[in-house]
């Protein structure tokens, strides 16, 4: 935690997210915009939880570890 | 006078609300140890719960008994399947986790209700009039249910052998754990109440109000604020804080406006303590459409590494937890709206004053993290960046407010691919320097310093060394980077509004950071391609 590529890769990830999601709604077109707002908001939720308790290293808590 | 006694009737009843919801989080905070973000979602839980009982019976009451189960069931699921597995690691590792349910419980009731607003079909009552003033009734209904609310709630924690085995968690959870208290059954009814409480709390608001999916989240900073005037852990305080912040919020609408009344209550916790990417480019031909998209999607990534740059500088490395990054890149991309549109400066010009304007706002910003532990920290700076966002939206004067500032400049100008790969090959740039920046600052001694607080303060206040001048360094070179990211989106967007600096954008970073945390390799653009393509 703390490394730079970590700022560049989450960076990239976080934009596949964002851009991928758009393309989902290609793929399910019953979802509409504004419902993919919800849908976006509630994965950033679930990846904040699931992260905190699955990988911590480096992460919340955890900080004190070493590099 | 009559004027005066109808807005401290409102400001009481406004008190009720916030002091539930305060008791919710100080009885979390108290027994669980860690401030309940989800709080304001769990009370739109039970404004939706109430709503389903009243429409399908005609009936207040079986509404309320209904929202309240569905807080009940929600704060004891958040504590079964996510805080219970985090009951030993750190309470930001809490906070960030309640962060993520208030999220995922928005998205759900976002996409089960819709975001119109919805009201509880109420007949209408004349007032009474007592004197002058006129006293609804429902108001003197919705404060005896909360008074009611809470007599349950102090009865349980000092009537009953539960209770008793509660307080003593929250007094001294190592001794208590010693006598033998199990720490399940404890945290069980803890959330139980807490989910019912906050749930009421909830139902009040939706029916003085309207119901829609935000309006917890809306309410959870007064209701921080409340129980932290009040004093964290206690119940009592919680309340009364919560009254007494519902009154001068009411009472001072008149001087300060509707909008900054929300502020204002940071302001008395404060006192009391101390980014959406443009669509696909018309062209004709695919080839053109792909590559154009591909540019934007560079773009984008390119403003949002600043941002990230920004934040793990002053989480990664010095460790200082800052919900409201947003706030920064917005100053930064107002500042440049501002005085490339009405100000008729030249771009550079608004991109350094954006700069310089973050970097300024970080300073107060760093004085408050001094004193703070860091999840009141992190509470601290999500308020901070929520009142600027305030700010931005009530000064229309000078940001016209919610309409916001079309017919920003671009970085360069005509349209494209020619000029959209000069715009990349500019923030690109800006995002090299950045790096070598960071990665110099990394490897000097300061990088050392910031990396030796963030691992043990204590140590480096014993070697007789300041810790507060670093923070308020990274701090600032965060904002500075957030402000220079700022000023290119609105030059690449042309056009700001409120409504892209939600909180919600410094959570995406944060995300951002959390994903890529950790390995030794740099990617380039060949992984972004390939990450690009995940649904």
């Amino acid at each position: 935690m703390g490394r730079i590529s970590g700022a560049l890769v989450g960076t990239l990830l976080l934009m596949g997210f964002l851009e991928g999601s758009r393309f989902l709604r290609d793929l399910l077109p019953f979802i509409s915009a504004v419902e993919m707002a919800s849908i976006r908001i509630g994965v950033v939720g679930l990846a904040l939880i699931l992260f905190t308790i699955y990988r911590p290293q480096g992460l919340m808590g955890d900080y004190t570890r070493r590099k | 006078m009559a004027f005066w006694i109808e807005l401290l009737i409102s400001g009481l009843v406004a008190g009720l609300i916030i002091g539930l919801s305060a008791l919710s989080i100080t009885l979390v905070f108290g027994i669980a140890r860690f401030p309940n973000a989800a709080t304001g979602d769990t009370m739109t839980v039970g404004a939706y719960g109430a709503l389903l009982g009243h429409r399908a019976t005609n009936s207040l009451l079986v509404g309320g008994l209904t929202g309240a189960a569905a807080g009940a069931i929600v704060g004891f699921l958040g504590y079964w399947f996510i805080f219970r597995k985090l009951a030993h690691r750190s309470n930001v590792a809490l906070l960030v986790a309640s962060i993520g349910l208030a999220f995922v419980l928005r998205a759900i009731l976002g996409v089960s209700f819709g975001h119109s607003q919805q009201v509880f079909q109420l007949p209408l009552v004349r007032p009474w009039r007592i004197g002058d003033v006129p006293v609804h009734p429902n108001d003197l209904v919705l404060a005896g249910v909360c008074a009611t609310i809470l007599a349950i709630v102090f009865a349980i924690l000092h009537l009953t052998p539960i209770g008793r085995r509660m307080r003593a968690v929250a007094d001294d959870p190592g001794l208590a754990r010693v006598s033998g208290i199990s720490p399940q059954s404890v945290m069980t009814v803890l959330w139980l109440m807490a989910g019912a409480v906050s749930a009421c709390a909830g139902i009040v608001a939706g029916i003085k109000t309207v119901v829609s999916p935000e309006m917890g989240w809306d309410l959870l900073l007064p209701a921080f604020a409340a129980a932290i005037v009040g004093g964290i852990g206690s119940p009592v305080g919680a309340v009364v804080a919560g009254l007494l912040i519902g009154v001068v919020q009411e009472m001072a609408t008149p001087f300060v406006g509707f909008t900054y009344k929300i502020a204002l209550s940071f302001l008395m916790m404060l006192v009391v303590l101390l980014v959406r990417p443009r669509g696909l480019l018309r062209q004709a031909g695919r080839r053109t459409l792909m590559e154009a998209y591909l540019i934007a999607i560079l773009i984008v990534t390119a403003i949002y590494v600043l941002l990230s740059l920004g934040l793990t500088l002053q989480y990664g490395l010095t460790g200082l937890i800052n919900f409201g990054h947003v706030g920064f890149f917005c100053i930064g991309a107002y500042a440049a709206a501002i005085l490339s549109t009405a100000g008729g400066m030249p771009i550079a010009v608004g991109l350094l004053a954006g700069m310089v304007l973050a970097g300024l706002a970080a300073i107060p910003i760093g004085l408050v993290a001094l004193r703070l532990r860091d999840d009141y920290f992190a509470i601290v700076t999500l308020g901070f960046s929520e009142t600027v966002r305030l700010v931005v939206t009530s000064e229309g004067w000078l940001t016209k407010g919610v309409q916001g500032i079309p017919g920003i400049p671009k970085l360069i100008d005509g349209v494209g691919t020619g000029p959209a790969l000069m715009i990349l090959t500019l923030v690109g740039l800006a995002n090299i320097v950045a790096v070598i920046a960071f990665l110099r600052i990394v490897k000097s001694p300061f990088g050392r310093m910031i990396e030796a607080i963030r691992d043990n303060e204590d140590a480096v206040k014993a070697l007789g060394k300041d810790p507060a001048r670093f923070k308020i360094q990274v701090l600032v070179l965060g904002a500075v980077l957030a402000g220079l990211s700022g000023g290119f989106y609105a030059h690449y967007i042309g056009y700001v509004s409120p409504d892209q600096f939600l909180p919600i954008v410094t959570f995406y970073v944060w995300m951002a950071i959390i994903m890529g945390g950790g390995g030794p390799h740099f990617r380039r653009a060949r992984g972004h391609l390939a990450a690009d393509g995940l649904p």
